[in-house]
C-alpha cells in the first residue's frame, strides 16, 4: 500500500489544527478564517487533512474497511491543498499527496472512482475529455482562426486549450481571445486542435493512477515530439497537472506556463499595450490549481529517519511560490481596474469547490462551496469576480446565480481584450 | 465502542442524522490525541462510539440528558487538541462543538468577547483588533478554541500584562445533570455577561484551576473573555508568504528586546526588575530550540544550524513593550530597561545581528500566536518535562534547575530525547512578575519508548516536586493520586466535586480526576 | 401478617417527657460541659458566654436581624481552631469566624447560634517579600499595621476606600471589597491562603498547598489549584466554608512620588466617560468618583461641617493619582500626566492638582489615600451616624442609569437624594465598576431605621431588576440574586454540602 510511504506523517499529526485554518496571522475575521470548504461543509473532524490522516492511518493499520462514509470522507475533499500550505508551516507532512494516496488506494479496493465520477473518466477514455464529447470536435473553437496546427508545423509555443475551453460553448471565447492575444503580440504559436487530448487531471485526482500514467506519458511523448519551447493553457487544471504530477510520469523537454504568466511578460516587455479604460472594481479569485497547486513539486522518494528528517533531504513545497503576482500585475496595468482584495488570497485562497472531482460527485457542495466565495468576493464590493480556470469561472458563476448576487463572472482575458482593444 | 440500545437512534433524532455519526470513517478522526500514544499504542481502539455536534446549548443540554437516561459517557471537546479528550471508555461520545462557531458578541466599553466553544483566538482576536481591543492569545497557537483553552488554564504570551488564567467572565455551563449553570452576571436579572462571579459561592472556581476540569464537568457553551486594550492596526499587520511571515506593528508603540544574560540568576533579577518596574507586556526566557524551531520551515533546516545556534542563543529574555496610552510610554519603558539591563549584567542583541534575523517573527508571535506548532517539527513531538508549576520567577528557576533539566540530561543521555542541553526554559512571568512558570521545552520522536521515558520524566518532575516540598507541574487526570496525597489531599475533595455534579461519572470519566488511582 | 385490626390509638397520648426542672439542669450542664471543652481547647481566659460580651457579637452596624452566640471564643492558634472546628462538628454547632472589629453587613452574626470565633488579634505579619511583592498575614491584621510594616519595605497595601481602623485586611481582600487602584494586574490579590475546613483539616490553597509555610521551600504565591480554583471559591464565601487562618497577598511597589489630579464636574457622565478612556490607556495608580455628599463627609473636619461644605463642592470629582516607581519617577509621573492631560482635554475636561473649592482636599489624599480614614467618627457615620450602604457591580455606562434609579427610589420613600453617597470604582481598568450609594441614617432612631430597612430593600430591588449584580450576598441581596438563578444556589449548596456535611460554617449566609 503506498500510503506507507507516509506513516511518519500519519503517526506524528498530533492534531494541532493548523491545517484547518489560514495562517493565524492571516486571518482578518471570523466569518473567513476557515481554509477548507470540506470541513466547513461537513464539520465533522474527519472531513479535514487531520481526520483524513486518522482515517489513512486507520486503513494502514487495518482497523476498519473501506466504508461508504469513508468514500464520502475521502471524495468529499476538493484537492485544492489548502491545508498542504496551512499544515506544512508548522510541519513537514505532505497532505496533499496523502490525499491522493487514499483516493488510489480506493481505486486498488474497487471502491473508486464513485459512480458521479464515471461518465467523466469513461469519456476521457473513450474521447480524450471528459465532457462526453467527440474528440474530433474537439478543435472546433478555432475553426474560423488562422492557427499553426502544430501536427503539421513547427511553432515555439503550444497553446493547450484544454477540454473545457475547448467545448465548453460559454468558454470557448477564453481559448479564442487567448490565443488571439498571443499571436499579435507577434507569438509563434499553434495548436493541436482535435489531436489534443485531455491532460487527465481528473483522472489523477479521482486515484485513478494506472490510467492517469499512461495518459500522461502519451501527452508527454507527443509534447516532447512538438519541438516546442513552452506549453502555455488558460486552464488552471491543466497547469496545475502538467507542473506538479506529469514530471513524475516522464522527462519533459519544454517549459509550462499558464497563460496569465505569460500575459504578465507580455505587458512587462511592453508587447501587450492597454489602450481602452476599463472603469471597473474587480476581486480576483486565485485558483488552486495554478496557486498553490501552481509551484513545482519534489519528486522525492526516500524514507524519514530519526527525530524525522527526510533522508535524501526533501525541498518542501509551501504554495506561496505558484501564480500569484502575474494576475495581479495585469490587472492593474489595466486602466480604470480597482483591484479589491478578499480575505482569503493567495496561498490561503478560499477553493472555487469544482475540484477534485467534487463537481460531478457532489455538486451541492460545489455550489455552496462557490457561494462561500461569491459572498467572500461581494463583501469587497466589487462589480466583478475575475479568474483564469474554466472550473472556477463556471462553477463560480453556479454560486453567484444561486446566491443571486450582483456580481461578474469574468474571464481575466477577458479584460486584457477590452483594454487592449482587440 | 458501542452505544447503550436506543442511545444512538436517540441522539440522531434529537439532533438531526446529519449531526451524529458513528461510522468509524469519521470517530477515527477524534482517536488520536497529542501525547496520548505515550501509554498505549497507535490504536483504534481509542474511538469514540459516535461524534456528536450540537448547534446550541439546548442541543448540549439534550446530548447530556440523553447520555444520563440511556447510560453513556461524553467528552466535550473544543478545537480538540489536549490528551484529556481522548475516548478510553468503549461507549464515549465526543461533543464537538463545530456548528457553534459565533462570536455572540463584542462590547468594546465593557472589553468583554462573548464566544461559542467552537470560536478560535485568532477568529476573535481578528474582529476584536478591528475594535481596538485584543486578548492573550494561548500557546497552544491562535488555532485553539478560546473557551477551552480558558477553562484549561488561558496561557499566553501577553500574560504579564494581560494575566494568566483569568480571562473569564459570565458563562452558560451546562452540567452533568444536564441543567444551564449561569455563572457569574449571566445570573443577574439582565442576564449581562460583564462579569464572572456573582452572589454565593463562586462556582466559577469549579471551572477554572491549575488545568481546570478537562471536561470532567459537563460543558461551556457560551463564554464572555476579558478584552485588553490595543493600540495596534485594525488587521493583523503579517508580512511576508508560506512559511515566511513577519509582522509589523508601529515601532513607536511596539518594540521587541531581546537580551543576553551571562547566566539565568541575573536573567531572573532581570525579570524582578521588570515587574517591579511595572513595564512591559511580554516577559519571557526563551530557549534556543524554541526560536530556532519558530524560524525554521524544515526539520532539515533545524537540525542543520541546531548545533552553532545553540551555542549563541543561551540565556535570552525578550522584553515587549507596548504604549498603550502613547509612544511616551515606550520611550520611558524603554529607558527603563535600559537600565535595569545595565543593572543586571545584559547585553541587548542588536537588530542588526544574526541573532535579531533568527527571532524576526517575536514580537508577532506575543500577540498572535502562529508559529509555536513548529515545535513538533524539531523531532515529531514535543511537550515540557515538567513545568507549569506557578509560583515566584525564582522558583521557577529552582524547579527547573534542580530537578527538572537533570531529568531531561537523563533522557538526552539514554537517546529518548533530542539532544538540547542548552538548559534554558520558556519561562514567564505573570501579572508584572507577581508570579511565574517554566516550561523546559523537550523534543521526542513518536514512539511508544520515547513517549514511555516523557511520561515517566514528567511523573518525575511532580515527584521530585512534591519530595522536595515545591509546587509540582499540572497533574493531569490519575497524577492527581500523586500530588493529592502531599497537598492537603485536594484530590479527595475534588473527586467529592465530581461524584455530587456528575453521579454517574458520564462526563469525560476520568476527569478531574478518575475514581480510582490509577493500576499499576 | 396479621390480619387483626389494630386496636384502638389514642392519638392524644401525651408522649413521656422529662421534667422541666430536669431539662434546665442537662441544657445548664450542657452548655458547661461544651464551655468546659472550650475552654480546655483555648485556655479559660479565652472563652466567654457573659452577656455582655455576646451582646457585642449580637448585632453590628448593619440593618441586618441580631443573632446571639453561646460563646465567643478567641483561640490562640489554627491548631486549636482545628482542634474547635472539630468540636463543634461533632455537636453540629455553628462557627462564625470573625476578624475585623466592626461589622458592617450582618455577615458574621450569629444567626442560628453558635460559637464565634474571633481572630481579630490575630495581628501577627508573618513574612514580608520585598522580591515577590507578597505579605503574609493574619486575620486581624489592619491596614494601618500592614503599611506601617509595608513601606519600609518599599511596598504598599492595597487599600480600599478610606476604611474603618480595625477593618480586617484579609476579610477586605476574601469580600473582594473594591481598591482603589484599578489595575488589572492587582485586582485578585489574594496568592494563597490557609483554611480551616469544617472538618477541623486544614486545607492550603495555590502553591501553599504542598507544605506548610515553615516547611515549604515555596515562594507561596502561586495563586492556582490544586485541582480547583479555590481562592475563587473561597473569596465572598463569608466564612461558609471554612476558617481562614492567614493569606499571602500581593504587596505593590510603593511609589516615591506619587501626583493627584481632581477632575470636577456639574454631572456624572463626562466623569464616567473620562474615566474610561484613562483607565483603557492603563493610565496612573488610584481613580475613583466621589459625589459631594461622600467627598463632604470625607473632608468635613465635623460633623457640623458636612451640609455648609457639601453645597460649596463640584457635585461629582474624578481623584486620579499618579505615582513614580523607583527607576525615574519624575518621568514615570511626567509621560503619564502628559497623557492623562491630553485626555482630559479631548474630553472637555479640567484636571486640577487642587480642588478649587477646597483646597485642603489634595493635602487629605495626598496624606490618606494609602490610610484608614483617619477621623475620629468614621466618614459614613459623620452626617446621621449610620450609613445603610447599597453597592454592586455594573459597567461603566450603566452608572447613570442606576443613580437615576436610586434618585427616584428616595423621592419615593421621601429621602432627601442629596444627602446619598456615590462612590464609582472602576474595576480592572475600567472593565466595570463598584457602585456604592451610602444612605446616611440615626441608628438611634427607631423608625428613622424603619423607613432606612423599607428604602433599603426597595432601592435594592429596583436596582437589582435593572441589572445590578450584587456580588456580595448580604441580607435581601442574597434572595435576589438567588431568586433568578435557582442551578447556581443548587449548585452551591451541593459543593457546601460535601465540604461542610453537618452545614457548621457560617450557617445561613449566602442562602446556605
Amino acid at each position: 500500500m503506498s500510503l506507507e510511504k507516509y506513516r511518519w506523517d500519519l503517526v506524528n499529526c498530533e492534531r494541532c489544527s493548523m491545517c484547518k485554518w489560514q495562517h493565524p496571522w492571516s486571518v482578518k475575521s471570523r466569518e473567513r478564517a476557515m481554509v477548507c470548504p470540506s470541513l466547513r461543509k461537513y464539520h465533522f473532524d474527519s472531513y479535514s487533512a487531520q481526520g483524513r490522516f486518522d482515517l489513512a492511518r486507520g486503513l494502514l493499520e487495518g482497523e476498519f474497511e473501506l466504508t461508504d462514509r469513508a468514500l464520502e470522507v475521502i471524495y468529499a475533499c476538493t484537492l485544492c491543498g489548502a491545508c498542504d500550505v496551512t499544515c506544512k508551516f508548522t510541519r513537514d507532512m505532505e497532505p496533499l499527496e496523502i490525499l491522493h494516496e487514499l483516493r488510489k488506494l480506493c481505486v486498488e479496493k474497487g471502491k473508486g472512482p464513485l459512480p458521479g465520477h464515471m461518465p467523466a473518466v469513461d469519456s476521457i477514455r473513450k474521447n480524450h475529455n471528459p465532457w462526453l464529447q467527440p474528440a474530433a470536435r474537439r478543435g472546433h473553437w478555432a475553426r474560423k482562426m488562422s492557427v499553426k496546427d502544430l501536427n503539421k508545423e513547427k511553432a515555439e509555443v503550444l497553446y493547450f486549450a484544454g477540454c473545457t475551453y475547448s467545448y465548453n460553448a460559454n468558454l470557448q471565447q477564453v481559448a479564442r481571445s487567448t490565443l488571439r492575444i498571443l499571436q499579435q503580440a507577434g507569438i509563434d504559436v499553434g495548436i493541436l486542435g482535435s489531436n489534443e487530448s485531455c491532460c487527465a487531471s481528473p483522472i489523477v485526482k479521482v486515484g485513478m493512477q494506472d490510467l492517469f500514467q499512461e495518459h500522461a506519458a502519451k501527452n508527454i511523448e507527443m509534447f516532447n515530439g512538438l519541438g516546442i519551447k513552452t506549453i502555455v493553457t488558460s486552464c488552471a487544471g491543466c497547469y496545475g497537472v502538467l507542473q506538479s504530477q506529469y514530471p513524475a510520469v516522464g522527462k519533459m523537454n519544454f517549459e509550462i506556463k499558464h497563460s496569465m504568466e505569460y500575459f504578465d511578460e507580455l505587458v512587462q516587455d511592453g508587447r501587450l499595450k492597454f489602450t481602452k479604460d476599463v472603469p471597473l472594481k474587480v476581486t480576483w479569485h486565485d485558483p488552486c490549481h495554478s496557486g498553490r497547486g501552481g509551484e513545482p513539486q519534489d519528486l522525492w522518494e526516500g524514507t524519514r529517519v530519526r527525530w524525522g528528517l527526510s533522508d535524501p533531504p526533501r525541498e518542501r513545497n509551501f504554495g506561496s511560490k505558484g501564480v500569484f503576482d502575474a494576475p495581479r500585475r495585469v490587472l492593474e496595468a489595466i486602466p480604470g481596474i480597482e483591484l479589491v482584495e478578499m480575505e482569503r488570497i493567495r496561498e490561503f485562497s478560499w477553493c472555487c469547490g469544482a475540484g477534485g472531482g467534487v463537481k460531478s460527485a457532489y455538486p451541492e457542495f460545489a455550489v455552496e462551496t462557490a457561494r462561500e466565495r461569491v459572498r467572500e468576493a461581494c463583501a469587497t464590493g466589487a462589480e466583478a469576480l475575475v479568474t483564469s480556470c474554466p472550473w472556477c469561472e463556471a462553477n463560480l458563476l453556479d454560486g453567484i446565480n444561486a446566491e443571486g448576487a450582483a456580481l461578474e463572472m469574468l474571464s481575466l482575458v477577458e479584460l486584457i481584450e477590452r483594454a487592449a482593444g482587440t | 465502542m458501542s452505544l447503550p440500545n436506543g442511545a444512538y437512534e436517540a441522539l440522531a433524532n434529537a439532533l438531526g442524522a446529519e449531526n451524529v455519526c458513528d461510522d468509524p470513517a469519521v470517530t477515527s478522526g477524534y482517536s488520536y490525541m497529542w501525547l496520548a500514544y505515550a501509554t498505549h499504542a497507535q490504536s483504534g481502539r481509542y474511538r469514540p462510539a459516535a461524534v456528536a455536534l450540537p448547534g446550541s446549548t439546548q442541543d448540549v443540554q439534550t446530548i447530556i440528558l440523553l447520555a444520563n437516561r440511556y447510560g453513556f459517557n461524553y467528552i466535550p471537546v473544543g478545537t480538540n487538541l489536549f490528551p484529556p479528550n481522548m475516548p478510553t471508555r468503549p461507549d464515549t461520545i465526543i461533543i464537538d462543538p463545530k456548528r457553534m462557531n459565533r462570536i455572540l458578541e463584542i462590547d468594546t466599553e465593557s472589553m468583554y468577547a462573548v464566544v461559542e466553544p467552537y470560536v478560535t483566538y485568532a477568529q476573535l482576536q481578528a474582529e476584536t483588533m478591528q475594535k481596538g481591543l485584543t486578548l492573550t492569545v494561548c500557546e497552544g497557537g491562535a488555532q485553539c478554541s478560546v473557551i477551552a483553552n480558558n477553562m484549561f488554564q488561558g496561557m499566553g504570551g501577553t500574560g504579564h500584562k494581560f494575566g494568566y488564567n483569568r480571562g473569564i467572565l459570565g458563562c452558560d455551563w451546562v452540567l452533568p445533570n444536564g441543567e444551564l449553570l449561569k455563572i457569574g452576571s449571566r445570573g443577574n436579572a439582565r442576564g449581562d455577561w460583564f462579569w464572572g462571579d456573582c452572589a454565593g459561592l463562586n462556582l466559577k472556581g469549579l471551572l477554572r484551576g491549575d488545568s481546570g476540569h478537562c471536561g470532567g464537568l459537563g460543558m461551556v457553551t457560551a463564554m464572555a473573555v476579558k478584552l485588553f486594550p490595543y493600540p495596534g492596526p485594525k488587521a493583523f499587520p503579517v508580512k511576508g508568504a508560506n512559511p515566511d511571515f513577519s509582522a509589523e506593528f508601529p515601532a513607536d508603540r511596539f518594540k521587541v528586546n531581546l537580551i543576553k544574560f551571562p547566566n539565568r540568576e541575573q536573567l531572573i533579577d532581570a525579570m524582578y526588575e521588570i515587574g517591579h518596574a511595572e513595564i512591559g507586556v511580554a516577559v519571557h526566557e526563551e530557549p534556543a530550540s524554541m526560536v530556532l524551531a519558530g524560524e525554521s520551515p524544515s526539520v532539515e533546516h533545524f537540525w542543520e544550524h541546531w548545533p552553532e545556534f545553540k551555542k549563541k542563543w543561551v540565556n535570552v529574555l525578550s522584553v515587549t513593550l507596548l504604549g498603550f496610552s502613547s509612544a511616551r510610554q515606550v520611550a520611558y519603558e524603554q529607558k527603563v530597561l535600559d537600565a535595569i539591563v545595565s543593572d543586571t549584567g545584559g547585553e541587548y542583541i542588536t537588530e542588526d545581528s544574526e541573532l535579531w534575523s533568527c527571532a524576526a517573527c517575536n514580537l508577532g508571535e506575543q500577540f498572535r500566536t502562529g508559529g509555536s506548532n513548529r515545535l513538533f517539527r524539531i523531532a515529531g513531538d514535543f511537550f515540557v518535562m515538567g513545568g507549569f508549576g506557578f509560583d515566584s520567577l525564582d522558583q521557577s528557576l529552582k524547579m527547573s534547575k534542580e530537578y527538572m533539566w537533570p531529568l531531561i540530561l537523563d533522557g538526552i543521555e539514554k537517546g529518548h530525547l533530542a539532544p538540547d542541553d542548552v538548559g534554558n526554559d520558556w519561562l514567564n512571568s505573570y501579572q508584572l512578575g507577581h508570579f511565574a512558570e517554566t516550561e523546559p521545552l523537550i523534543y521526542f520522536e513518536h514512539d511508544l519508548a520515547a513517549g514511555g521515558a516523557f511520561m515517566n520524566g514528567y511523573v518525575g518532575t511532580i515527584i521530585e516536586a512534591v519530595k522536595r516540598k515545591m509546587t509540582s507541574s499540572w497533574p493531569l487526570g490519575p497524577m492527581n493520586y500523586i500530588t493529592g496525597p502531599a497537598m492537603c489531599n485536594y484530590h479527595e475533595l475534588v473527586k467529592k466535586i465530581k461524584s455530587a455534579l456528575d453521579p454517574r461519572l458520564t462526563s469525560n470519566p476520568g476527569f478531574p480526576v478518575p475514581p480510582e488511582p490509577p493500576q499499576a | 401478617m396479621s390480619t387483626q385490626a389494630p386496636a384502638m390509638v389514642d392519638y392524644q397520648k401525651p408522649l413521656d417527657d422529662v421534667p422541666y426542672a430536669e431539662q434546665r439542669a442537662a441544657r445548664a450542664a450542657h452548655h458547661g460541659e461544651v464551655k468546659k471543652r472550650l475552654e480546655s481547647i483555648a485556655g479559660p481566659d479565652r472563652v466567654s458566654d457573659s452577656p455582655d460580651i455576646l451582646a457585642r457579637y449580637s448585632s453590628d452596624l448593619s440593618l441586618e436581624q441580631a443573632g446571639r452566640p453561646a460563646f465567643v471564643v478567641r483561640p490562640q492558634d489554627t491548631a486549636r481552631v482545628c482542634e474547635l472546628v472539630r468540636f463543634a462538628n461533632s455537636l453540629k454547632m455553628p462557627v462564625i469566624a470573625l476578624s475585623s472589629g466592626t461589622h458592617l453587613y450582618g455577615a458574621g452574626l450569629a444567626r442560628l447560634g453558635g460559637m464565634v470565633l474571633d481572630l481579630s488579634e490575630w495581628k501577627n505579619i508573618h513574612a514580608v517579600s520585598q522580591r515577590n511583592r507578597s505579605v503574609r498575614i493574619a486575620p486581624g491584621v489592619t491596614y494601618d499595621q500592614l503599611q506601617d510594616a509595608l513601606e519600609p519595605q518599599g511596598l504598599r497595601a492595597l487599600i480600599p476606600l478610606l476604611p474603618r481602623r480595625d477593618q480586617s485586611v484579609l476579610s477586605a481582600h476574601l469580600e473582594a471589597q473594591p481598591m482603589l487602584i484599578p489595575e488589572f494586574n492587582y485586582s485578585e490579590p489574594v496568592y494563597t491562603a490557609e483554611i480551616v475546613l469544617a472538618s477541623g483539616e486544614i486545607f492550603r490553597t495555590g502553591a501553599a498547598a504542598v507544605a506548610p509555610p515553615d516547611q515549604t521551600a515555596n515562594d507561596m504565591v502561586g495563586p492556582w489549584g490544586p485541582g480547583l480554583d479555590w481562592n475563587r471559591l473561597l473569596t465572598r464565601s463569608q466564612g461558609t466554608l471554612g476558617v481562614i487562618t492567614w493569606a499571602n497577598i500581593m504587596a505593590e511597589p510603593l511609589p516615591l512620588r506619587q501626583k493627584i489630579y481632581f477632575t470636577p464636574a456639574p454631572a456624572i457622565e463626562p466623569l464616567l466617560g473620562f474615566t474610561s478612556r484613562v483607565q483603557k490607556k492603563w493610565l496612573g495608580y488610584e481613580c475613583f468618583i466621589l459625589n459631594r455628599a461622600n467627598l463632604a463627609c470625607i473632608l468635613a473636619r465635623s460633623p457640623q461641617e458636612i451640609d455648609a461644605l457639601q453645597q460649596s463642592l463640584p457635585a461629582f470629582v474624578q481623584v486620579f493619582c499618579i505615582g513614580g516607581l523607583a527607576r525615574f519617577p519624575d518621568e514615570r509621573i511626567a509621560w503619564q500626566e502628559a497623557d492623562f492631560l491630553e485626555t482630559s482635554q479631548e474630553c472637555g475636561l479640567t484636571p486640577r492638582t487642587v480642588l478649587a473649592e477646597f483646597p485642603r482636599a489634595a493635602r487629605f489624599f495626598e496624606k490618606n489615600l494609602h490610610r484608614c480614614f483617619p477621623g475620629e467618627v468614621y466618614w459614613k457615620d459623620a452626617r446621621r451616624g449610620a450609613s445603610a450602604d447599597i453597592f454592586f457591580i455594573t459597567t461603566m455606562n450603566r452608572v447613570p442609569l442606576f443613580i437615576e434609579e436610586m434618585q427616584q427610589q428616595a423621592a419615593l420613600a421621601g429621602y432627601n437624594f442629596q444627602d446619598i453617597g456615590i462612590y464609582v470604582q472602576p474595576i480592572e481598568n475600567g472593565r466595570a465598576a463598584h457602585l456604592e450609594f451610602s444612605l446616611p441614617y440615626n441608628p438611634a432612631d427607631e423608625r428613622g431605621c424603619t423607613r432606612m430597612r423599607g428604602l433599603h430593600e426597595a432601592a435594592s430591588r429596583a436596582l437589582f431588576a435593572q441589572g445590578a449584580l450584587f456580588t456580595r450576598a448580604y441580607g435581601t441581596w442574597t434572595q435576589l440574586a438567588h431568586g433568578c438563578n435557582a442551578a447556581q444556589q443548587q449548585t452551591a449548596r451541593l459543593i457546601k454540602e460535601l465540604l461542610d456535611p453537618n452545614n457548621i460554617m457560617n450557617p445561613g449566609r449566602l442562602g446556605l
